[in-house]
């Protein structure tokens, strides 16, 4: 009786190929689902301001990634926002990266942020330029309404009026800088208010400075003259601001936390006030 | 001269099946099987995530059922298979190993509940931007890994463990 011919082939049987192609596709899966995911970080607020797991991150105006869950800390201080950056706009999670929470800004002066009435709030990154990093301090206001360096004294007041914080400062209606957080001084006397001077302008503030509540107009009525009215900007006018001079001989370079008295409007020479100061 | 050259090449198919089984169990319990987004809010969940909210929802029971049905009993099978084509070259102790066989045979058709509650919710909970549930990659690496196991217990005939087996040699028996 024949038997059949048993050819052994040298390669292993085809069927193995399944598990093969398994390996390579399962393998590229793992890799493209987990190596690649988005980049998960957290950011640290004082107050949530009403944030919401789902509320997108914006990078100049474009969605860059989104909320997942938002947690209160263990001492109840700070909400910690844990939030998803897309993969492609990994780069934006770096050291000195800036994160703030964008409200819509209702005033006389103007609105701002309007979008967010209707789209609801966001947060704002701004990109750092250190390593890539995880986990960040979130800004309370915007960065611009809150220069990290610049120089930063402190006015005393009677009363804190209309100069709430982020309302600028103008040297020559010039804005220099912005108004920062004010606090009743430790006798209950007056009011500190903290005013921080853009670097570049730093130099324009002496020790013998004056600065004066620019807010509000003057109304002078006489008999023979008419009225005279006397205001700075429109804005101001609305706003309510701070302005300053520097008296013809400046004083030394003001230090950093230095104390000034905040007039409640300027006597008439100092608005003539104009030395020669190198302020670059 | 091989009698039972058919036999050993069923074992070649099983057992290259299950292989793939195995790689396809790895993704299916590290990736997200579904994502639920609820009033726009959503997280992508594996298998093990599931398990532990519906443990930690207070749910002990469901949590236990689908830790058995999602986690161990899919491991359990291809063990199982492996045990019986590993045994099935080498000495036999066919009434046990068939017995093992028709046990995981049995359990085939109760192993795509996971695959099921994905498809009927991504079906059923649609309203727009307020919930959805989408599945993910993971139910797919699962799926496929327990058809490739059914497959791989379908393609072994539990006859061949009553049969004198010869060609140990094929796998290094002598």
């Amino acid at each position: 009786m024949d038997t059949p011919e048993v050819k052994h082939s040298r390669w292993p049987s085809p069927i193995w190929l399944v598990p093969l192609v398994s390996l390579l596709v399962a393998g590229w899966l793992l890799y493209d689902q987990l190596l690649q995911r988005d980049v998960q970080i957290e950011i640290t607020f004082e107050n949530g301001s009403g944030i919401k797991p789902g509320v997108d991150l914006r990078y100049r105006g474009v969605p860059v990634g989104s909320v997942d869950e938002i947690v209160l800390s263990d001492d109840l201080k700070h909400v910690t926002v844990h939030a998803n950056l897309n993969r492609d706009a990994e780069k934006l999670a770096r050291e000195k990266s800036r994160f703030w929470i964008v409200e819509p800004e209702l005033g006389i002066a103007g609105a701002r942020n309007l979008d967010t009435l209707v789209s609801g709030k966001y947060i704002a990154v701004e990109p750092g330029d250190g390593e890539p990093e995880k986990t960040f301090e979130g800004l309370e206001t915007p960065p611009e309404q809150q220069p990290n360096l610049g120089l930063k004294v402190t006015l005393v007041a009677d009363h804190l009026g209309s100069l709430k914080k982020g309302r600028h400062i103008y040297y020559r209606d010039l804005q220099v800088g912005t108004i920062g957080d004010s606090e009743l001084s430790q006798d209950g006397r007056f009011v500190e208010i903290q005013v921080i001077i853009e670097p570049k302008y730093a130099k324009l503030v002496r020790s013998n400075t004056r600065f004066w509540n620019s807010s509000g107009l003057t109304v002078d009525i006489g008999l023979f003259k008419g009225a005279e009215v006397q205001a700075s900007s429109l804005e101001n006018l609305l706003r309510g601001g701070i302005s300053f001079a520097t008296p013809p001989e400046p004083g030394p370079l003001a230090q950093a936390g230095e104390r000034f008295d905040l007039y409640k409007q300027p006597e008439e020479d100092w608005l003539e006030w104009a030395p020669i100061m190198k302020w670059q | 001269m091989k009698p039972n050259a058919p036999a050993a090449q069923q074992r070649t198919l099983a057992w290259s099946l299950l292989v793939a089984a195995t790689v396809w169990l790895v993704p299916a319990n590290l990736l997200p099987i579904m994502a639920v987004t609820e009033a726009g809010r959503g997280k992508p969940t594996t298998i093990a995530d599931g398990i532990w909210q519906l443990f930690e929802a207070g749910m002990p029971g469901i949590a236990i059922i689908v830790f058995v049905a999602s986690l161990l009993v899919p491991l359990f099978k291809v063990l199982v298979l492996a045990v019986i084509y590993w045994r099935a070259a080498r000495e036999n102790n066919p009434l046990l190993s068939t017995r093992a066989y028709r046990l995981v045979y049995w359990i085939g058709r109760w192993s795509m509940l996971d695959v099921f509650v994905v498809a009927l919710l991504a079906a059923v909970v649609e309203f727009g931007s307020l919930a959805r549930v989408e599945p993910g990659p993971g139910v797919l690496a699962f799926a496929l890994a327990v058809v490739l196991t059914m497959l791989s217990a379908h393609a072994f005939s539990p006859q061949q463990l009553w049969l004198q087996d010869t060609d140990g040699a094929d796998h290094g028996y002598t």
